[in-house]
């Protein structure tokens, strides 16, 4: 037969194979893969850790008992990680500010280093960084490999069949869940786990929204705040809960904001069709303690904390530079609170705080103590804060804060537009460098960034109209 | 001999274009036309330059009597854009995007093909045999003669029936009957037809057509050993607890979609079972092959079954 005539004969018999045959041929793989595997493995009755695992799926998955359970578990995850990182970050902050940087201090002073110089290495760029580690690293520690430790146990898959529903509605992916429980952690690490989604819409959408979950770094904000302001207006005994919801109903916020940016998303301009959602209920199992740590120490605390301290050194400097370098009898920092008051005033904060964000774009754990140095610069305090002008501090004592945070001319309003702005502003630079590193885009990077800013900014800007017009102001 | 790059071919060489596939669509390759024949479905700006670009290219040739013929020449380059047409919505299609504007991004991509780039884009695909909306795709440089199914208005009721073909213009018809559901391969039961409407029964659901959308279906016999559309079910009609085996995957499922529903198992005989829902409703856990799988609502019903009791 010759070459031509073949390759007509092939041409006729493809046409005279059904249309399914690639399903045909799936077909005949997995049962000539069952059948080689009968032969070979023998089974002893049905175990009773099957019914205890469907039990489990009943209860974690059910309409009455699955949200209150994952509520539960995350409260729980959340608490252990705030309560537990307060003493190993207490250790490390005596360590690393109270006892060395004085210490450099008085090498620097022994060594005949210039004043500025040292001000502005060990005040500035060694402070933050010390800072950053020391809020930063204890919860990652704990947080992270409580999360991997929830995945391992197979929970996290029952968390994104439970809230699909939810996601596809707003045409999004079913995994995304796992990508926002992730952020409450860190945004960063949020952002990387979105590699997950398959689909590049999808994923993108995961990757701008992730900023709506209340990240590590804005825990300790929200809680102070709501303590200092919020439980305060509560009866005494009252005070504890009443801080604990408020800082709740901003988590929730941010959940329902994510919705219903996730939802604008995929309307506009990461329009598209909701790709399939198949997720494997792996069975529950105990996890490997080794290995958890292991992954989630090495891959995610080290390297979102290399990058926060990376980006925090420079943010530093800028710091210790605007308190101290002065122009027209002024510093720097003076002129740029005093140019953002009018606008910080629509927004119902203060100046202070809108220098502070721009300046702690690196890391949001530094927000309040930056907040606290420029209040103090300001008012020109005495009795606290006696570093020295533009070195950030924090104190222990709620009173202390209260007091200098009420010269700064803080009211209650402040207190819960602060709440609202530190949800709805831009994610920190660590995370914005990791978002432009996952989608190689600088446009999708710009518009995760202005995204939450303008939401924050509309947000802030309704309640303290709102408020002062109920407040007859 | 046609392998040169169109980039960017000129509105004289598409419209030429558009009517060579207007002619090979409409089955008149061998025989006479006139370009009022084919005025309805595409639009000619410059009906003489077009006519004469295509004699230049001893594509056409006129007629004994009035009108024209296609030169061998001519039903060659009309075949073949008729199939490079079928693989770029094939491409589309697998790339994921919907199954609504194949046509119009295939319409636009197809004159900028060469002969070289289309096989290569067939070979690139598997060499298909179908385009999604189930017609066939030419093979390359052979006699071309298509199957010819038959249209579903036509098809007599109270028999069984395979969807051949689904067309794709105009679009709202196209967008209604992929709602129902309706995709080619799909195995359905014709109840009856009246002036209105066209009842089906496709996996134990009653759909009902308008007579307007059900004049773009076409129909076929069923093949012989495949499953029998009264058996039919989605996977999505089972309860909790409830176990079926699985029968094939719908057609309007495709792409890397297709391929991870195959991997998790999902293939024709396959046992499934109902495990429980999420507490919304949407997705369910299905039981299959040893492991606990999450489908969605949408994905679940194309998924074809039959129950294991009789």
């Amino acid at each position: 037969m010759n070459p031509p005539d073949l390759q007509q004969q092939i041409e006729n018999l493809r046409w005279q194979l059904p249309r399914n045959f690639h399903d045909r041929l799936s077909e005949s793989l997995y049962g000539e893969a069952n059948r080689i595997a009968s032969r070979r493995t023998a089974r002893s009755g049905t175990s009773r850790r099957l019914a205890f695992q469907r039990k489990l799926d009943r209860i974690l998955t059910s309409p009455w008992t699955g949200f209150p359970a994952m509520a539960l578990i995350l409260a729980v995850v959340l608490w252990v990680t705030i309560i537990g990182a307060n003493v190993p970050s207490g250790m490390l902050a005596t360590l690393l500010i109270d006892k060395t940087q004085p210490f450099l201090h008085r090498l620097a002073d022994s060594a005949g280093v210039w004043w500025w110089l040292s001000g502005f290495l060990i005040d500035g760029v060694y402070l933050t960084g010390a800072w950053v580690v020391s809020v930063m690293l204890p919860p990652m520690m704990i947080f992270f490999p409580l999360f991997t430790l929830l995945e391992d146990l197979g929970y996290l898959p029952r968390v994104a069949f439970n809230l699909d529903r939810l996601f596809e509605k707003a045409g999004a992916h079913g995994r995304q869940a796992l990508t926002m429980t992730m952020g409450l952690g860190c945004n960063a690490a949020g952002v990387v786990a979105t590699r997950v989604i398959d689909s590049p819409r999808e994923r993108l959408i995961a990757m701008i929204t992730n900023n709506f979950s209340l990240c590590n770094g804005r825990w300790p904000t929200q809680i102070l705040i709501a303590t200092l302001f919020l439980g305060a207006l509560a009866p005494a005994p009252l005070g504890a809960l009443a801080a604990a919801i408020s800082v709740f109903a901003v988590a929730a916020l941010g959940f329902a904001l994510a919705f219903l940016s996730s939802w604008m998303l995929g309307r506009t301009v990461l329009k598209g069709e909701a790709s399939a959602f198949s997720i494997e209920l792996p069975p529950y199992r105990p996890p490997n303690i080794l290995r958890t740590l292991y992954t989630s120490v090495i891959d995610r605390t080290l390297f979102v904390l290399w990058r926060a301290v990376v980006f925090a050194l420079p943010a530093g400097a800028v710091i210790w530079l605007i308190a101290n370098l002065g122009l027209g009898g002024h510093s720097i920092a003076w002129w740029m609170v005093t140019g953002l008051d009018p606008a910080a005033w629509y927004l119902g904060l203060t100046g202070v705080i809108l220098v502070a964000y721009i300046v702690a774009i690196p890391a949001n754990e530094i927000v309040i103590p930056t907040v606290l140095m420029l209040t103090v610069h300001m008012a020109g305090l005495s009795g606290v804060g006696e570093q020295g002008t533009g070195v950030m501090f924090e104190t222990s004592e709620d009173s202390v804060l209260r007091h200098i945070l009420e010269a700064g001319g803080w009211t209650t309003l402040t207190a819960v537009c602060l709440m609202l702005f530190s949800l709805c502003h831009n994610p920190c630079s660590t995370t914005l460098f990791t978002i432009y590193k996952e989608s190689g885009s600088l446009k999708w990077t710009a518009l995760a960034a202005f995204l939450p800013l303008v939401f924050g900014v509309v947000l802030c800007a309704s309640v303290a109209a709102v408020w002062r017009l109920c407040a007859g102001g | 001999m046609f392998s040169r790059i169109h980039s960017g071919p000129g509105p004289l060489r598409i419209a030429s274009e558009d009517l060579l596939k207007a002619i090979v669509h409409q089955d008149r390759l061998e025989t006479r036309w006139n370009v009022r024949d084919f005025l309805d479905v595409i639009r000619l700006p410059r009906e003489d330059a077009v006519l004469e670009l295509l004699v230049r290219e001893g594509m056409i040739s006129s007629a004994a009597g009035s009108g024209w013929m296609l030169t061998a020449k001519g039903r060659e380059r009309a075949v073949e854009l008729l199939r490079a047409h079928r693989l770029l919505e094939t491409f589309f299609a697998r790339r994921g995007e919907g199954t609504a504007g194949l046509h119009s991004e295939a319409d636009k991509a197809e004159h900028l093909l060469g002969t070289e780039e289309i096989n290569a884009l067939a070979d690139s695909l598997n060499r298909p045999r179908f385009d999604p909306h189930g017609d066939p795709i030419p093979p390359r440089a052979a006699e071309f003669s298509p199957p010819r199914p038959v249209c579903l208005r036509d098809w007599p009721p109270g028999t069984t029936a395979l969807i051949a073909h689904v067309e794709d213009e105009p679009v709202e018809d196209f967008i209604l009957l992929n709602g129902l559901g309706l995709v080619p391969e799909l195995p359905v039961s014709v109840l009856g037809h009246s002036e209105t409407e066209s009842l089906l029964l496709v996996a134990g659901e009653r759909i009902s057509i308008p007579a307007r959308a059900a004049a773009h279906v076409q129909v076929g016999p069923l093949p012989e050993g495949g499953p029998s559309p009264g058996e039919l079910r989605r996977l999505s009609t089972l309860r909790d607890g409830e176990a079926a085996v699985v029968e094939f995957l719908s057609p309007a499922c495709m792409g890397p979609e297709r391929r991870r529903l195959l991997d998790l198992g999902l293939v024709p005989g396959s046992r499934v079972q109902r495990e429980f829902s999420s507490p919304m409703g949407s997705p369910v856990a299905y039981a299959v092959r040893g492991a606990v799988i999450a489908l969605r609502e949408s994905q679940a019903r194309n998924i074809f079954i039959r129950s294991t009791r009789p």
